[in-house]
Parts: C-alpha cells; structure tokens; sequence
C-alpha cells in the first residue's frame, strides 16, 4: 500500500479556501482603492507644495502660483463608451471618468472609444480602470487594443498590469492577464511591454507569457478562437454613403485577414457601389451577410482572407 | 525581514497600480478569512471590518518597516478592528484556538481536532503563504492539477513550476512544522 504524501493529505481533507462574494470584493476594493490613490495624491501633493514653499522665499509670485495646484474631483477622461454586449449599466455614449473602473460580467464585453481615436475592447470577466484618455490600468481579464489608422509615433494606448506596462506603437494587440501572468499576442505593428524597467518588444505574429518572476516566453501567436471574441463587441460603421470597399475592407480588419477579389473588375465595381442603411445593433457576421446580400456579391471567410465573388 | 513585501509596500506609496492590485488581490481574501471567523461568520461585519483594515493600513503604510511579513503586519490591524467591533456590539468576542499562544500547535495530528477546525487552520496557513504558493498547492493537491497544467496556468516553464511547487511544498511543511513545535512548547513550559 502506498502511503500518502502527508501534505497532499492534509490540503486534501482541508479542501480549497472559501472564496469571497464578488460583489463584496468589489465594493472593498473600491473604497480601498479610493484611499489608496488620495493618499498617493496628498503626497505627491506634499512634494509639489514643499518646493513652491522653498522656491518661494526666493521668488513670491512662483509661490502664489502653485495655489493652482490644489486637488480637483475627477475629470472626464476623454474616453466613451462606444459598444456594449449584455449590460444595462453603461449605455453608448457615456463618457468616463479618471479613475473610473469599468468590470464586465460573465455575458458582457465593452467597447470604449479611447482619446486619440484607439477602440479598446473589454471581454467577459474583466476590469480596466481609466487612468487617462490613454492610459489605462487592467486589473483582470483580457483587453484588446486597435489603434485604427492611428499613425504610429502618436501618443499611443498604455496598459498597465500587475506584471507589466504594455504600450502600443500603431497595432492591435490583446492582453490577457491571469493572477498568475500576463499573455501578450500582436496582431499587427509592434507593442513594447515595460516589465520592472526592461523593456520587451513584440511584433506582429508574436506572443509572449510573462510570469511573475519575469521569465519570458516567446512564440508565434496562434491564430486560435483567442481572437474571436473582439468581434462581438466591435463598434458598428456608418455604412450610409459609404463604398462598398470601405465597409469590406473594415470587415477584413476586424476578422485579422486580407481581403481578396477573385478578379480586378470585381475590385472595381467593389469600390464604386454606396451603401444606404445602418449596421447598428447587428452582429458582426449578421452585418458582413446584410451588406453583401444587398450588393448581389458573394463571400466567402478563408484561413487568412475575405474573398470576395461575383455571383 | 520580508524584503519583497517592503517592496509591494515601497511600489505602493510611490503610486504604482500594480502594487495596490497585487497588494488586494493577494492578500484581501485571506484578511476577509480572518475577519469572518473571528466575527461569528458574519460576513457583512467581517466586509466592514476588511475595508477598514485595509484602509487603515494604507494610511499607515509608510511605516512599515518589513520586520514582519505583509499579512502578519495587516492581520495587526485587523485584530484591533474586530476588537471595536466586539466594543460597538457590547458583545463577548469569539475566541479561537489559534489566537492562544499555549493552544496554536492545534494542528498537530495527534491532538484531538475537529475535522473542519484542522481544515480551517490549514486554510489559515496557506492564507500566510505568498499568494502564489498556495495558489500552487491548491491546483495540485486539491484540484489534481498536473505541473504542465500549473506552468500553463503560472505563465511559467514546467522546470519553474515544479521549482514554485517545491518551494511552496517546503514553505508549507515549514509553517507546520512551527505550529508543532509551538505546540510542544507551550506544553512543556
């Protein structure tokens, strides 16, 4: 007979630590987070005010200027939110707050329309706090990053993690955060991942696990269902006297893949036919099969195109 | 000396939302534990009481020297609100086994022991182990996890999570192995 690992048995018996309610997790976190962050203000307000004082032995009119620099309540952070999925709470067009924390739950994702233009996406389970119009904080869960026609060299999207800052450099990115590391995977351009001052970069086609140590792992990023769930909440375009190019085009984009006429005319013709009508409140499959059923042109969803056909 | 905590702890007045979330994610639930046991299972009082340690604590953190570990130093705090708590009440305090310095060996196996008290101070003991630890020794021994699974869900290389199950592994057997010892000596005097 074999004998049992005294520890396993134990931790066996025991069973798994009860959780906490995630609601009262939340409300703890929030009011302690509160706290937190006043408190990191004071000081830092301390510091600020200590040189205007020494500074103002010298000069009296530098320390009648930092009267400026008492706290002011949060101010709108210059990002809205642009699409929901499943929730009530945070109707399109909210604008939010710094230091405002959004959380989705098991059957919602959030799209916000960040200040410089970036969409970022918000799956199931997660919570991002906004500490700017570009900058923000992922507490858990996944997020993904599309800078659109975003130039690079711009000030670009800035994701704070526990195990790491990640800032694009014009790309889409999604993060992934567990308690126990951070995943990175880049679908275009080039992010760079701050982790405890070295600095990491990733291109297009890579993924990379950071784990708490800081050991990296680095391999190409699959083309797994790990994507697919940034479609579902993908703010709609105003298709209305829009070429039929563009709105394809879009489609590509958001599904990661090329878009493909089977012949040059078609691409043409593509470009000449205006749209009329809205996309609004229609998944994305529903709205790529709507507009083309209109246009009398066919598609089809290959490995890594949109090919587009005549009938 | 806990010089990782003094840094969790220097990282956090110097603003760093990384810290706070590392901060609350690993230690709030295992505070929450605490509190709830001492206050009759109350869990609405056991909330209050979480919050204001933790708020209490952050006021204070800048002195914190790391002379003991981060939990131990918020358990200090959590203590003297559950015992304002047991004031505003007017009611008696729970006692538990293990606040008694003569009886914390409880965990010794030849003891008579309740069953879900041995189960709670073993939940006690992986709640005073870093986060990571426990997390480790949960997925393997309760879940049934294998190491390549643990490295999966770690982020980390197999090598590095059988590295983080071993240490985890000797961390435990050490905490235990205080207890006993605690209790042998509290006997004997």
């Amino acid at each position: 007979m074999t004998e049992r690992d005294p520890i396993e048995a134990l931790l066996k018996d025991s069973g798994r630590r009860p959780g906490v309610d995630s609601e009262r997790t939340r409300r703890v976190r929030d009011a302690v987070w509160r706290e937190w962050r006043d408190g990191v203000a004071r000081r830092k307000g301390r510091r600020v005010l200590w040189a205007a004082g020494l500074a103002a032995a010298i000069v009296v009119a530098f320390a009648l200027g930092t009267i400026g620099l008492r706290e002011a309540g949060p101010s709108p952070a210059g990002v809205r939110v642009d699409r929901v999925t499943g929730m009530d709470s945070l109707p399109p067009g909210t604008e939010l707050l710094q230091g405002q924390r959004v959380a989705t739950g098991p059957s919602e994702r959030v799209a916000l329309r960040a200040a410089g233009g970036h969409s970022v996406r918000l799956d199931l389970m997660t919570a991002l706090r906004v500490v700017s119009g570009t900058s923000f904080v992922l507490e858990r869960g996944a997020v993904y990053v599309d800078s659109g026609e975003h130039a690079p060299g711009g000030p670009g999207i800035r994701i704070e993690t526990p195990f790491g800052a990640i800032e694009d450099r014009g790309t889409r990115f999604l993060v992934q955060l567990a308690t126990t590391g951070l995943s990175v995977r880049v679908r275009e351009g080039e992010v760079s991942v701050d982790d405890r001052g070295r600095r990491i970069a990733i291109v297009a086609g890579e993924a990379v696990r950071i784990d708490p140590s800081g050991e990296v792992e680095r391999s190409i990023a699959p083309d797994d269902p790990a994507w697919d769930w940034v479609r579902d909440v993908a703010p709609a375009i105003a298709i209305e006297g829009r070429a039929l190019g563009e709105f394809l085009d879009w489609a590509a984009r958001e599904r990661g893949v090329a878009l493909r006429f089977e012949s040059p005319s078609l691409a043409e013709k593509a470009r000449g036919i205006e749209l009329r009508g809205s996309i609004e409140g229609m998944t994305f499959d529903e709205a790529v099969d709507s507009v083309l059923a209109t246009t009398g042109l066919r598609h089809r969803w290959e490995r890594e195109a949109l090919v587009v056909s005549a009938p | 000396m806990s010089a990782a905590d003094l840094e969790l702890a220097r990282r956090m007045l110097a603003g760093d939302e990384r810290a706070f979330t590392e901060m609350f994610d690993g230690y709030f639930p295992g505070l929450y534990r605490f509190a709830l046991a001492r206050v009759g299972r109350d869990e609405d009082a056991a909330e209050e009481i979480v919050q204001a340690t933790l708020v209490a604590a952050i006021r204070k953190l800048s002195t914190y020297r790391g002379e003991a570990a981060l939990f131990t130093w918020l358990c200090t705090f959590c203590r003297h609100e559950i015992s304002a708590h047991w004031r505003r009440t007017r009611r008696a305090p729970v006692e538990l086994a293990e606040d008694d310095p003569l009886v914390e060996a409880a965990l010794d196996a030849e003891m008579a022991i309740e069953r879900e008290e041995t189960a709670r101070l073993v939940h006690v003991l992986l709640d005073r182990l870093p986060p990571r630890y426990a997390a480790a020794l949960e997925w393997k021994y309760i879940d049934g996890l294998s190491v390549q699974e643990i490295a999966d869900r770690m982020a980390l290389s197999v090598k590095a999570a059988e590295s983080t199950l071993t240490r985890a592994r000797d961390a435990f057997r050490e905490g235990f192995a205080i207890l006993t010892r605690a209790r042998a000596a509290g006997e004997g005097s």
